[in-house]
């Protein structure tokens, strides 16, 4: 395929052919050949992936195995795509979620699964004895049940769902090293994920949505309302059992620890307020505008394995300037974000 | 009430004083961290615990990086011992010990 002519950025163009503005000569050509290139390639790509494994039609590949309470993996087969409901509450959500997050990622991204090309998506519940977590072994999703004290079954959270799928979209681009600030992102960049999936099935915009990332985990009697929030980190909840949620929320308040690969599941609040103060101040559905300046982000070449939050931001920047140009509001939102995390992105 | 037990990692076991043991469970989806710790010291029945502590040294060394995510990470002393290890590297004895220590070790400073 010949490479595309990026003289003139293709947003520019679609921008002056929105407005109707004249274009003459070779503009007018240019813009003519460079659109409908951009609508062939995209309108190519998933065929390209669907040709590649044989599939018809694009659409998720699940396959929803029950552990019965143990710990071998994946477990007995329950659900595959395509089968009816299984009546167990947690196979069946954890199908649906799998296809809420795989719809999400096609629809917003135009992305065919984890791997652009149309991976399956394996989940194994009813993993361990009122196991407390859920998980990405690398290969699958895996879902406890809780303990039933604190918390119910971890199905129960499309968002969470979402997150769990997003570490194999992480695994298949920018493959964050897991500890520390690279870390921190790759747990951010799931919740980002975690909470499109919530808000694209539900058609919610940035100003409506609740920003929680594991609401309806908690069992009743916990003072908690999530696992954490994108919106205000550190208030998720606050219970005598629990603790208070201890994310910060602002660079200053950075966490330093050796616990949790150095606090990665902590020091996310950062970069989750500076999207969320990034999606609010666009507006909209947060999967159009900053949602994708971040996809973009996380598939840049140029971001490093080990980016830590400067570097990180100033991707995100770049892919701000590339797809909605120099100066438009989406680089402002973007920059404000990070200004209001205390994260200066690097130059 | 014996306040011999045996030091973890000594190859000959030897009488001496209680073993201290703290373990923190952090990480998961949740973020959440779980601490708790056991003086055998202070325990009417040491000897399960001891017998556990002794058989779980010593501690393995971390494994290489892999590609979980958000699984369990285990921070665990045991007496002079100190590592901090991935979930799939708590295994045999040093689990057991492990979840028994979450299960009724008492909250630090308390
Ligand atoms: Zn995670």
């Amino acid at each position: 395929m010949a490479p595309r002519c990026s003289i003139v950025p293709p947003y520019l163009l679609s921008r002056l052919v929105e407005a109707g503005v004249p274009l003459e000569g070779d503009v007018a050509a240019l813009a003519t050949r460079t659109l409908a290139t951009d609508v062939r390639l995209r309108a190519e790509r998933p065929e390209r992936a669907r040709a590649r494994i044989g599939r018809p039609e694009p659409g998720p590949q699940r396959t929803v195995d029950d552990a019965q309470g143990g710990t071998d993996l994946p477990g007995r087969t329950a659900r595959r795509e395509g089968d009816p409901p299984s009546g167990d509450v947690a196979v069946d959500e954890a199908y649906d979620g799998l296809g809420a997050t795989w719809t999400m990622l096609f629809e917003a991204f135009e992305r065919d699964s984890l791997d652009d090309a149309g991976r399956p998506l394996p989940a194994t519940v009813h993993y361990g004895d009122r196991y407390d977590n859920a998980f990405w072994d690398g290969e699958r999703m895996v879902f406890g049940d809780g303990d039933g004290q604190v918390f119910g079954r971890f199905t129960a959270s499309v968002s969470v769902i979402g997150h769990e799928l997003a570490h194999g979209v992480v695994q298949y681009t920018a493959d964050l090293v897991y500890r520390g600030q690279p870390g921190a992102l790759n747990e951010h960049v799931a919740d980002v994920v975690g909470a499109l999936v919530e808000q694209h099935a539900a058609r919610q915009r940035a100003e409506e949505a609740t920003w929680l990332i594991g609401a309806g985990l908690f069992q009743p009697g916990i003072d908690g309302v999530a696992l954490r929030s994108m919106a205000a980190p550190g208030t998720a909840y606050d219970d005598p059992l629990l603790g208070r949620d201890p994310q910060p929320a602002h660079y200053d308040d950075y966490v330093v620890t050796d616990e949790d690969d150095g606090g990665v599941h902590l020091n996310s609040g950062i970069p989750n307020r500076a999207f969320h103060l990034a999606a609010t101040a666009l507006g909209g559905f947060a999967w159009e505008r900053a949602g994708l300046v971040w996809y973009d982000a996380l598939r840049d070449p140029g971001l490093s394995r080990e980016a830590d939050f400067a570097a990180f931001a100033a991707t995100t920047l770049a892919a701000a300037e590339a797809r909605f140009g120099a100066g438009s509001e989406e680089v402002d939102a973007v920059a404000s974000g990070w200004a209001g995390v205390g994260v200066e992105p690097d130059r | 009430m014996s306040r011999t037990g045996r030091v973890p990692g000594a190859a000959e076991a030897r009488e001496v004083g209680p073993v201290r043991i703290a373990v923190s469970r952090s990480g998961g989806v949740a973020g959440m961290v779980r601490r708790a710790e056991v003086d055998t010291d202070g325990l009417d029945d040491p000897a399960p615990w001891l017998s556990l502590a002794d058989r779980a040294v010593p501690l393995p060394e971390p494994p290489a990086p892999g590609r979980a995510r958000d699984a369990f990470t285990w921070t665990i002393e045991l007496g002079d011992h100190r590592a901090v290890l991935p979930d799939r590297a708590v295994t045999g004895p040093l689990r057991d010990l492990a979840e028994r220590t979450l299960a009724h070790g008492r909250s630090p400073g308390r």
